[in-house]
């Protein structure tokens, strides 16, 4: 009898209301290549069982030891059990039809089955690509998790995510300061759910020395002019921009106040249902079921099949991310966003793929012709957000300067600030599907104790007029 | 034998070495058991406990080296972890100058310290659950609601090397973070402590309720200089910050820290003194770092001049020094080299509340989000108030103020203190983890920077 197995029975015999089991097996790899000496290599072979367990309160308990399933399923009825008394004294999960199948990320090359030789020699021409930068780093990562997940309800699922990225990081040095440029972006680059083919799709021989010779401009170059811009924000910039002001404010635990201790709350309660969240073009919604996104899935970690969600609604705020407790709560369909960092967490409600859908201003060089006088900002390089998700503060990597639709210049350390809303409200167009891709994250931190989790957002370029650059 | 046991820590150690092939093998083994009582909305979201042990296995050969963690202790799980580092280190280039790995005498004697609470290790259910359902009700008493977090746990850590090189060590530690909510105000209490027996969660409760309804209706405030109090929990904020940007060896090499070409120069103002205070402490002591070298006290800005960072045992021999005990590779977040395990910026001699030599100014008992990205040369960060913040007119709190936005130099800021609490308090932050702890004591800093305000 294999673990998820031993501890579902246990929780059947037991009779409790809802009892969901999960064996989980993580394998990472870290690569990173700095001035062409492997600087880190690390792989992490991680394993384990978590029982979540509803009778009375909620209960959770976790073991790397497949031999204690019994033990840690009725230590998981205990804590429920004892937490009972000081529990909400309702909790209405709904009906959810048994799950059963299997789910994966599609696959064209096992990252896991690519020789460490040559994922090294990859990152050695990306940093050699980058001479004429002072320090010259390459970093992949690959990450593949299956879970194996059994309730009382009756599912039974399996499910494989992969996960790959590659990023390329040039610093310069000079004037007692340094300057930064990152492809695709900054940190873990642009993380897909997809196989070593990702990676391999970066020509990082032809990034390499416009990166090493844009971070060596951006010393000369003079600080963005403070004041109110027109801004475009590339796709790496909106994607934190949706992450943060949009994903996170959205997220139904936040709205209850389940998040305070480390994330917060939001400023997104329920009386702001179909309050102005953006201008008219602007639809945002979740949707876990895209394919090859870093955020997608079969089912989420409570056994819910991924679905699609709508957030934002020509500029109208509609709904929230949820599991079905807190789908529950606010009266609102359950958007199958409870997900779990690996076996040793319960589910929390996550973000999963938070887009911006295209519109309809053509490409990049399109929205830049058709701006008359304002700012590129490229890539991020320092973010920050009240608990609320209000007032947010964005440092990027580079500001293009446009006047009458063309590039004019580079302007460094521009760092932008609004509140949500009201950034949102500004914005007045939005780079057509042609434009449009899934730009993925790998580190998103929430919970506490904390667990990081990988999502995306899709999205195209996008302007927003009036904002303010200190 | 379970892992927590310093016999059983020990023989995995080992175990993971004698799987060596003739590399050079490093296991360092961290077993935990972590009780868990998650709050929020006040009431009880959900009681958790989890154990684990993980094993860092790192091989080194000819200068290369490579590693690898797993939780999978059998067999089979530890040959595979071994293999991984094992292949990495054939296939990596070899590092000019790598120290290897350190024999008994190069790691240098730890300092003896045993910060295990049996009560704490083993605690009691229906204490603990008692011990919540009174910090609930204390909330409810101030017709607040609490969110937030309590952790108890056991830990142990064994280090050993196919050089011969043996240390264990274990502990116990209590963590409670606390936020109690009413009408869109907020206030905070926490404590980090190795033993139950110091942890009073309905007293933190009251407290942290307290804050919040003291906080209701805030008034909006145009941001601009203010003088500040910065309680302990917000000055921790801006120190992690310094340390992540500042106190590291590679940033030093990189010249990317604030002290680099700055050491035994003035960097802030000569009443501050900040350090790691290494394993004679009394926050989470772990004497030695995670390749088994004793950990040393270092002073990272002294009477207001840079001294020094951390480093490893391969940081240290490219800058020319001794490793100060820091190495440590997170597997989540794998940012090699050495880090600052502890933090603490020394208290000084003011007594009693720095508030009442406020004329004009704010009360800050958090700060949220802080970014030191911004320009880490100049230690430029932006981050937010949360959790209370008071304007203060003649020494006293007149009214709440609605979170604001600061931008700041912090070296600078710190340059501008006129007063240093002399009592230090101990912080859990979501950072703190085997081994590291912060404190800090109350500050009084003028003309703080505030840029931006949270107003929908």
């Amino acid at each position: 009898m294999v673990p998820v197995d031993r501890a579902l029975d246990v929780l059947v015999r037991r009779g409790v209301r809802l009892g969901q089991v999960r064996w989980v097996e993580r394998d990472v790899q870290w690569l990173r290549v700095r001035n062409g000496e492997l600087e880190l290599q690390t792989r992490t072979l991680d394993r384990g069982l978590g029982v979540r367990v509803l009778d009375g309160g909620w209960g959770f308990a976790a073991s790397r030891d497949p031999e204690r399933a019994t033990a840690v399923a009725e230590q998981a009825v205990a804590l429920a059990r004892a937490s009972a008394p000081h529990a909400y004294a309702e909790i209405d999960i709904g009906v959810r039809p048994p799950a059963v199948g299997s789910w994966s990320a599609p696959v064209e090359i096992d990252p896991f089955e690519v020789p460490l030789a040559d994922k090294v020699d990859l990152l050695q021409r990306a940093c050699a690509a980058m001479d004429g930068a002072d320090i010259r780093e390459g970093t992949t990562v690959a990450m593949r998790t299956r879970t194996s997940f059994r309730s009382t309800e009756g599912s039974d699922w399996q499910q494989e995510q992969t996960l790959t990225g590659l990023s390329m990081l040039a610093i310069a040095r000079g004037e007692g300061r340094f300057q930064v440029r990152s492809w695709p972006k900054s940190f873990e680059g642009n993380p897909a759910g997809r196989g070593w083919e990702h990676v391999l799709a970066h020509d990082v021989e032809a990034r390499g020395p416009e990166l090493a010779d844009e971070a060596r401009r951006l010393l000369h170059a003079p600080p963005v002019p403070s004041g109110t811009w027109d801004v475009i924000l590339d796709h790496a910039q909106l994607s934190l921009q949706i992450h943060e002001s949009v994903g996170h404010p959205t997220e139904g635990d936040r709205v209850l106040g389940e998040e305070m201790s480390l994330a917060g709350g939001s400023f997104l309660q329920p009386d702001w249902r179909q309050g102005r969240f953006g201008s008219d073009q602007v639809h945002l919604y979740a949707e876990a079921t895209s394919s090859g996104a870093a955020g997608s899935f079969g089912w989420d970690d409570e056994g819910s099949p991924a679905t699609r969600v709508d957030l934002v609604r020509d500029g109208r705020f509609t709904g929230w991310l949820s599991g079905r407790e807190s789908a529950a709560r606010l009266g609102t369909p359950p958007a199958s966003a409870m997900r779990a960092d690996g076996w040793s967490h319960p589910p929390i409600v996550r973000m999963v793929n938070v887009n911006l859908a295209p519109g309809t201003a053509g490409s990049l060089d399109d929205l830049v012709a058709s701006t008359e006088r304002g700012l590129l900002l490229s890539r991020n390089r320092s973010w920050s957000i009240d608990q609320l998700r209000l007032n947010f503060q964005f440092g990027c990597e580079a500001a293009w300067s446009i006047e009458d639709g063309a590039i004019t210049g580079l302007y460094r350390d521009p760092v932008y600030t609004g509140v949500t809303p009201s950034f949102w409200q500004s914005c007045d167009a939005i780079c057509s599907a042609s434009e449009w891709e899934q730009w993925g994250w790998s580190f998103c931190g929430k919970g506490d104790p904390m667990q990081i989790m990988h999502v995306s957002h899709g999205c195209a370029p996008a302007r927003f007029r009036g904002v303010t650059l200190l | 034998m379970s892992t927590l046991d310093r016999a059983g820590a020990q023989a995995l150690a080992d175990r993971v070495c004698r799987l060596s092939d003739g590399v050079a093998l490093q296991a360092t083994v961290t077993a935990t058991r972590r009780r868990l009582t998650r709050l929020g909305n006040g009431v009880v979201l959900f009681s958790g406990h989890v154990d684990d042990t993980r094993v860092l296995v790192r091989a080194v050969l000819d200068g290369a080296e490579g590693t690898a963690f797993t939780n999978d202790l059998s067999q089979e799980g530890l040959t595979r972890a071994v293999g991984e580092a094992t292949a990495a280190a054939r296939v990596a280039p070899p590092v000019s100058g790598h120290p290897g790995l350190p024999d008994s005498a190069a790691a240098g004697e730890p300092v003896a310290v045993d910060a295990w609470d049996e009560g704490t290790a083993v605690g009691d259910l229906s204490a603990e659950a008692a011990a919540v359902g009174a910090a609930l009700a204390a909330a409810r008493g101030r017709d607040t609601r609490l969110a937030g977090v309590f952790v108890r746990s056991a830990w142990r850590v064994a280090v050993a090397n196919t050089l011969g090189l043996h240390r264990v060590t274990r502990g116990t530690s209590v963590q409670a973070r606390l936020i109690a909510t009413c009408r869109g105000a907020s206030g905070h209490a926490g404590v980090m402590a190795g033993s139950l027996d110091t942890v009073d969660l309905p007293a933190l409760a009251d407290r942290a309720a307290a804050v919040a309804v003291a906080g209701q209706e805030p008034v909006d405030l145009a941001p601009g200089r203010f003088d500040v109090v910065l309680e302990p929990p917000a000055v921790i904020e801006l120190l992690n910050w310094l340390a992540a940007i500042g106190f590291r060896a590679k940033g030093l090499a990189d010249g990317t820290s604030f002290l680099a070409d700055r050491l035994g120069t003035a960097v802030t103002g000569d009443r501050v003194t900040i350090r790691d205070p290494g394993p004679d402490t009394a926050l989470l002591p772990v004497p030695f770092d995670q390749e088994g070298v004793a950990r040393q006290p270092v002073t990272f800005i002294e009477g207001g001049i840079g001294r020094a960072v951390v480093h490893d045992r391969r940081s240290g021999a490219r800058a020319g020094c001794s490793s100060t005990g820091h190495w440590r590779l997170d597997e989540r977040f794998p940012e090699p080299g050495a880090s600052p395990g502890g933090l603490e910026l020394a208290a000084g001699t003011d007594t009693g509340d720095l508030v009442s030599r406020l004329e004009h100014g704010l009360h800050i008992h958090r700060f949220h989000y802080v970014n030191g990205f911004l320009d880490p040369r100049r230690a430029r960060m932006t981050g937010l108030t949360r959790d209370g913040v008071f304007e203060v007119r003649h020494g006293r709190p007149v009214h709440p103020v609605r979170d604001l936005r600061f931008t700041e130099d912090v070296l600078d800021a710190l340059g501008r203190i006129d007063g240093i609490g002399a009592v230090l308090s101990s912080v859990a932050t979501f950072r703190n983890t085997i081994g590291g702890a912060m404190a800090a004591p109350q500050l009084l800093v003028r003309d703080f920077a505030f840029t931006g305000r949270c107003a929908p």
